[in-house]
């Protein structure tokens, strides 16, 4: 099951830095949720609100965190997504990618929930 | 080390925290997280050694903080840490002062920790030379450089500290071993340029053919020999005091360059095209009268009236005999400290001998014989038989000495037809029958 669930994560680095500080490491993992499920307000209000900017601008800012749970995929839909032309011709590779990308925030919060 | 305040600005908390956490694994690191920008600016009175600057915060973007904390707090160092990949960005932040651009990758914290400890290196280094022109600054303290206690000695203090207070160049005169570069120095340390460079050049130590090189610098291929770019001491004195000790020793060729780069305060090296500008103080010193050497046709006149500035005239010894037995005392106790003897004290006996002395030597030759009568004498006090003077035309007189090495008695035959001579090594030189390189190699290294 452990192993299960770090294929969307590695909790390697946050483990390294908190260095046996349960408190921090639980903290973080809080942290890394609540930007998370942020993130994917965001996503989901964007057929609504059409506001690619801060679509953009909120997944820029979780580009550095995504990074330290090791949470590979999301980090390169990311990069994807910042180099798209949006709004314009981008829209249209946009939403699947964004669909990915939500799915994949939504496994990782959900058992980074259960840890 | 003493500690070290960090400020972490990073709207990210995830990321604020993370770097908080990893940074205060070093004791040393105070570290503080503010999420916008205005939190930071309300906290800049605290004068953090650094602040760690997202670029993209919430309330203004990371130039403009990088602005107020240069305003606020200009000796905080700022490293970037951004998501930011953009070059051009990153070099204007860089053009503005920030010390270092990082981009949030895989290795980030990492190079964030040795930019750190290179921050902090540097700094430990600064406060270290600050310290030691601090402690330079002290020792010359020309009251505490400059001994004694006659009216003489007082008017050359009044005479240093309206030169410090001053840019004036200054020429002093005086015999040999009187002090000369002991005020130069003291002018410096105590003027406004003290942090700056203070050069000697000694005229008489360099031969002829290689002053003006040595000078003035040259660039590569100038001429035969000239492999690489060499500064010379008027550049390496920018900013700073050039002291041209025997000034009154300068080719009469080479005067005229000297009079050009003193008005026009500029200087081209040789073989060069490049015209550097220069901002210093220039003190010259000699033992000669350079108003009869102009006389003679042997010193420029126009180049006297340049260098004349302010003039500080050190009397020869004999003429502050009141001073003799101060001077004496303080290079015996500053002997005995550097040596770690006990402290010694003269006799009367001892007194008298060296208050019915000539020191055509001066001041150099007195602290010569009280650092051996110090090494001669048998116990705490100093006696007559103990105070050697090594000023004499008689060849027997040399036995009478006590023991030396070779090379002692070397230093003082040589040193007395340098009297006898003033100074000009190419005819000592002629006279004992040695090179004359091998006399200016002596005096270079202060042998004689």
């Amino acid at each position: 099951m452990e192993a299960n669930r770090e294929k969307l994560f590695d909790l390697t680095e946050l483990r390294t830095i908190a260095a046996g500080d349960d408190r921090f490491f639980q903290e973080m993992i809080r942290l890394f949720i609540e930007q998370g499920e942020y993130a994917l307000q965001v996503i989901r209000e964007l057929p609504g609100s059409q506001d690619f900017a801060k679509v953009k601008f909120t997944l820029h800012k979780m580009k550095p965190s995504i990074m330290v749970l090791g949470v590979k995929q999301a980090t390169e839909i990311i990069v994807q997504v910042e180099n798209l032309t949006l709004p314009g011709d981008g829209e249209e590779k946009c939403a699947p990618l964004l669909a990915n990308l939500e799915r994949i925030l939504k496994d990782v919060t959900d058992q980074l929930n259960i840890l | 080390m003493s500690s070290f305040s960090i400020f972490i600005v990073e709207d990210d908390k995830f990321y604020g925290e993370y770097l908080k956490h990893y940074l205060s694994s070093n004791p040393d690191y105070e570290i503080s997280h503010f999420l916008t920008g205005k939190e930071l600016i309300a906290n800049l009175h605290k004068k953090p050694d650094v602040v760690t600057l997202d670029y993209a915060l919430p309330d203004m973007n990371g130039a403009m903080v990088l602005k107020k904390i240069r305003q606020f707090s200009p000796e905080s160092q700022v490293v970037i840490v951004s998501g930011q990949q953009d070059v051009s960005t990153a070099l204007d932040l860089l053009k503005d002062g920030a010390y270092d651009y990082i981009v949030k990758e895989q290795d980030s914290r990492a190079r964030l920790w040795n930019v750190l400890i290179r921050i902090r290196e540097t700094r430990a280094l600064k406060n270290q030379v600050e310290m030691l022109q601090e402690e330079v600054g002290r020792k010359y303290d020309f009251e505490k450089t400059i001994i004694g206690n006659s009216q003489a000695i007082r008017t050359i203090y009044s005479l240093i500290e309206k030169a410090s207070n001053t840019n004036i160049n200054v020429s002093v005169t005086g015999e040999t071993g009187t002090g000369k570069e002991v005020v130069a120095k003291a002018i410096h340390y105590n003027s406004a340029r003290r942090k700056k460079p203070f050069i000697a050049v000694n005229m008489s130590a360099i031969p002829k053919e290689l002053l003006e090189s040595e000078l003035f610098g040259y660039e590569k291929g100038a001429f035969t020999g000239a492999d690489t770019r060499k500064t010379g001491r008027f550049e390496e004195a920018n900013e700073g005091t050039l002291f041209l000790d025997e000034i009154g020793d300068m080719d009469i060729s080479l005067q005229a360059k000297l009079l050009r780069v003193i008005q026009e305060r500029e200087l081209v090296r040789i073989g060069g095209k490049e015209t550097i500008q220069l901002d210093l103080r220039l003190i010259v010193a000699t033992h000669r009268d350079l108003k009869e050497e102009a006389a003679k046709g042997k010193f420029r006149e126009d180049l006297y009236y340049r260098l004349l500035g302010l003039p500080v005239h050190l009397p020869p010894l004999r003429e502050r005999t009141n001073d003799i037995l101060i001077l004496a005392k303080h290079f015996a106790d500053m002997f005995c400290k550097e040596n770690k003897l006990h402290q010694v004290v003269f006799s009367s006996e001892a007194s008298d001998k060296l208050l019915r002395y000539s020191y055509p030597g001066n001041i150099r030759e007195l602290k010569a014989i009280i650092d051996l009568a110090v090494v001669m004498s048998n116990g705490k006090v100093l006696m007559p038989e103990d105070i050697v003077y090594s000023h004499t035309s008689r060849p027997s007189d040399f036995l009478n000495f006590g023991e030396m090495t070779l090379e002692e008695h070397k230093r003082i035959i040589i040193n007395s037809y340098l009297d006898k001579y003033q100074n000009d090594i190419p005819l000592v030189a002629k006279k004992l029958g040695v090179g004359k390189s091998t006399l200016y190699r002596k005096k270079q290294n202060d042998e004689i």
